[in-house]
């Protein structure tokens, strides 16, 4: 959409006599696009990073039922429903450690189908338009992490959000409640919003 | 001032109460400024090191979720230390996360990155690391830089002490000001009339007393002790007056005679051939004579009781003669005053051990003092009469008498019942004094009545009887326990005697 913007803006660029300035200024102008498109990629990138260590540190201040745990020696899973690159990212998070002092394991799934025994669901902004389904097919004591507006109210737990170009996440104490999981306090208070209930 | 403080005790208690209060607040504030900088100490690095691990652990999540503004939120929290000068947040990468200063200080300058744990102590000020660690895994690091007043605290201190001190002063010598009154106060009272005492030699001064503790006692005692040396001197001083006018009365007596003996001698040269004027003067000078060499005996007994030299030649002896003789020393005075003497002696011998020329001369002081007080032509009587074991020889006048005040002194070497008297009569004062002496060298004892001026006086020797076995006691002069036998010496020289039967009419 943007290059066709700038074709359009060439054409429009007359007279001829001034065509090679033309070019110039219509190079230059693709330039710093085509660099502010970079630059959004690498934002990206950064963003994806922040919330794969995120995932990984929530685990410290949330508290599964000790009987939702796996057996010792068995992993800790968290799902991740979307992209690769966010699970890879959070893959290399989680190398080489433990979890509640299990190891853990990182499974990438397209959709709810694969669903068994994860503790952590992450669902990406990918998969949007299934998220109810994804959330009611998710075991009952798994953390439900999304990143999409209005997640909340669907039954997520944590809702990442951008403030400011930071990343940020909203808790739903309800839902966290409703899965027999405990927060930290010290995670609610470093929480954007709390969500108490519907509004 | 030092000589001052070591003559005064009033100084001395000062110094001593300002001292042991000194030493007391000093050595008080040294310990518990000891104790309060330690304790100080400790209490100030456990409370920072609270501080820090509750502000690491709070702010972990904040570290961890990438959030300063929380941090900066639980750093702010420190405003309500204002100990706290400046605290800051490490992530565990080492780089600053979050910041505090305290308000109203300039932005302070934190360490790049944060150092090995632990707190360093830097003049006035503490600087503190910890590390948040959380399952073994570092959640960043707290910086605390605060206040360290171990100084300001010892100013206080000073301060405290200084206050204290000056508090401390003010009551002890509150104390001491009481405490002279009550312990200083009388002794200085003790000692300014001990000096007075010592300056003016007047014995009649007084302390005071105005306590019932040690100090009164004192002051009781040392007025008591006043009194006595009172007493003591002033009976020297009337010994000594005694003793002067003895000396004048002896000079007196032993110059009487010698006018008329030198007269005498006088007369004797002019005499001639008048026969009867020489024989007068002998007469005269013969008398005038045995009055001198009796005073001198006097004086010789007198001398020898007072240095223990005189001893009694104590033999079995019999009361009638002792008597006999004594009348016949005694004769000369009282025929030439014309008084009339009854002897009332019981007919049965009563033995005696003793000295006969002593208890004579016992006897006949006693009737040349009731001759020598009695207005010529009275009536003295010598009476014996047992008592129990044993006898009481009594001599009556009915003479001028003594004033019954002077009756117990009346036994004193150099008294005179009669000082103003006639010298004419006059002794040395010393009959009466020989006679309790010489009584009681033989166990007994000698008392003197009068019932007042003009009322005559008996003074009568009780002495211990000789009690003799039946065999061995002599018979007596005649038979019957109730015969006695009665002389009467009439003022006239002539001696009549006569004995009287029981009921028979009395002499007088």
């Amino acid at each position: 959409m943007i290059k066709r913007f700038f074709v359009v803006l060439m054409r429009s660029i007359r007279p001829p006599a001034d065509r090679l300035r033309t070019v110039a200024v219509a190079l230059a102008v693709f330039a710093i696009m085509n660099l502010s498109w970079a630059q959004g990629e690498a934002e990206q990138e950064l963003e994806r990073r922040v919330k794969a260590a995120f995932l990984y540190r929530f685990t410290e201040f949330v508290t599964w039922p000790e009987e939702h745990l796996p057996d010792p020696g068995q992993p800790f899973v968290i799902a991740v429903i979307g992209p690769d690159n966010i699970a890879d990212e959070l893959r290399q998070v989680v190398a080489g450690r433990a979890i509640h002092g299990r190891p853990v394991e990182v499974r990438r799934l397209s959709d709810e189908g694969g669903l068994a025994t994860e503790h952590i669901v992450f669902i990406s902004d990918s998969a949007r338009r299934r998220l109810p389904q994804i959330i009611r097919a998710a075991p009952r004591e798994a953390l439900i992490v999304t990143e999409s507006d209005g997640a909340l109210a669907h039954g997520s737990i944590i809702n990442f959000v951008l403030v400011d170009g930071r990343v940020r996440f909203e808790i739903a104490l309800d839902s966290v409640e409703r899965r027999g999981l405990r927060l930290s306090s010290r995670l609610l208070a470093v929480a954007q919003a709390v969500r108490t209930g519907p509004p | 001032m030092f000589e001052q403080i070591q003559k005064s005790v009033r100084a001395k208690l000062l110094v001593l109460m300002l001292s042991t209060t000194l030493v007391a607040l000093i050595v008080a504030l040294f310990v518990l400024a000891i104790y309060d900088v330690r304790n100080y100490s400790e209490k100030w690095v456990g409370d920072l090191s609270t501080q820090a691990e509750i502000l690491g652990r709070s702010s972990a999540a904040a570290i961890a979720f990438d959030d300063p503004q929380t941090a900066h939120e639980n750093l702010n929290l420190l405003r309500v230390r204002p100990m706290i000068l400046a605290a800051a947040l490490y992530a565990p990468t080492g780089s600053l996360f979050a910041t505090y200063t305290r308000a109203g200080d300039a932005a302070d300058v934190f360490p790049e990155s944060p150092l090995a744990d632990g707190i360093t102590i830097n003049g006035n000020q503490i600087v503190l690391f910890k590390k948040i660690v959380e399952s073994d895994v570092l959640q960043g690091t707290v910086y605390i830089r605060a206040q360290y007043e171990l100084l300001d605290r010892l100013l206080d201190y000073l301060g405290i002490l200084a206050m204290v001190m000056v508090l401390s002063m003010l009551a002890a010598l509150l104390i001491w000001a009481w405490l002279q009154k009550t312990i200083t106060k009388p002794l200085k009272d003790i000692t300014d009339v001990a000096r007075q005492v010592m300056e003016s030699r007047d014995f009649s001064l007084r302390v005071n007393k105005t306590t019932d503790d040690e100090i009164g006692y004192l002051v009781d005692a040392f007025n008591n002790m006043l009194a006595e040396i009172g007493r003591g001197a002033d009976a020297l001083l009337a010994t000594d007056r005694m003793k002067d006018q003895f000396l004048a009365t002896l000079a007196h007596e032993l110059r009487n005679p010698l006018a008329p003996i030198s007269n005498a001698l006088y007369l004797l040269n002019q005499a001639g051939d008048q026969p009867e004027v020489a024989a007068n003067a002998r007469r005269i000078m013969a008398r005038q004579l045995k009055q001198l060499v009796r005073l001198v005996d006097d004086l010789l007994d007198v001398s020898r009781i007072t240095t223990g030299k005189l001893v009694l030649k104590k033999e079995q002896i019999e009361l009638g003669r002792v008597i006999d003789n004594a009348i016949e020393i005694a004769r000369p005075l009282i025929e030439s005053r014309a008084h009339r003497l009854t002897v009332d002696i019981p007919e049965r011998a009563i033995y005696l051990n003793g000295d006969e020329t002593r208890l004579a001369q016992v006897f006949s002081n006693l009737l040349n003092n009731a001759a020598k007080y009695t207005e010529p032509n009275g009536a003295i009587t010598i009476a014996v009469e047992a008592a129990g074991e044993d006898v009481l020889v009594s001599v009556t006048d009915n003479g001028m008498g003594m004033p019954s005040e002077i009756l117990p002194e009346i036994f004193e070497m150099f008294t005179q019942a009669h000082i103003s008297h006639d010298r004419t009569q006059a002794g040395l004062g010393l009959g009466l004094a020989l006679a309790l002496r010489l009584v009681e060298m033989h166990g007994g004892t000698i008392q003197a009545y009068s019932a007042g001026i003009g009322r005559g006086s008996r003074f009568t020797v009780r002495l211990p009887m000789l009690l003799l076995p039946a065999s061995t006691a002599p018979e007596p002069m005649s038979g019957g326990q109730t015969a006695c036998r009665a002389q009467t010496v009439s003022g006239g020289g002539q001696q009549t005697g006569f004995c009287l039967e029981p009921g028979g009419p009395s002499p007088r």
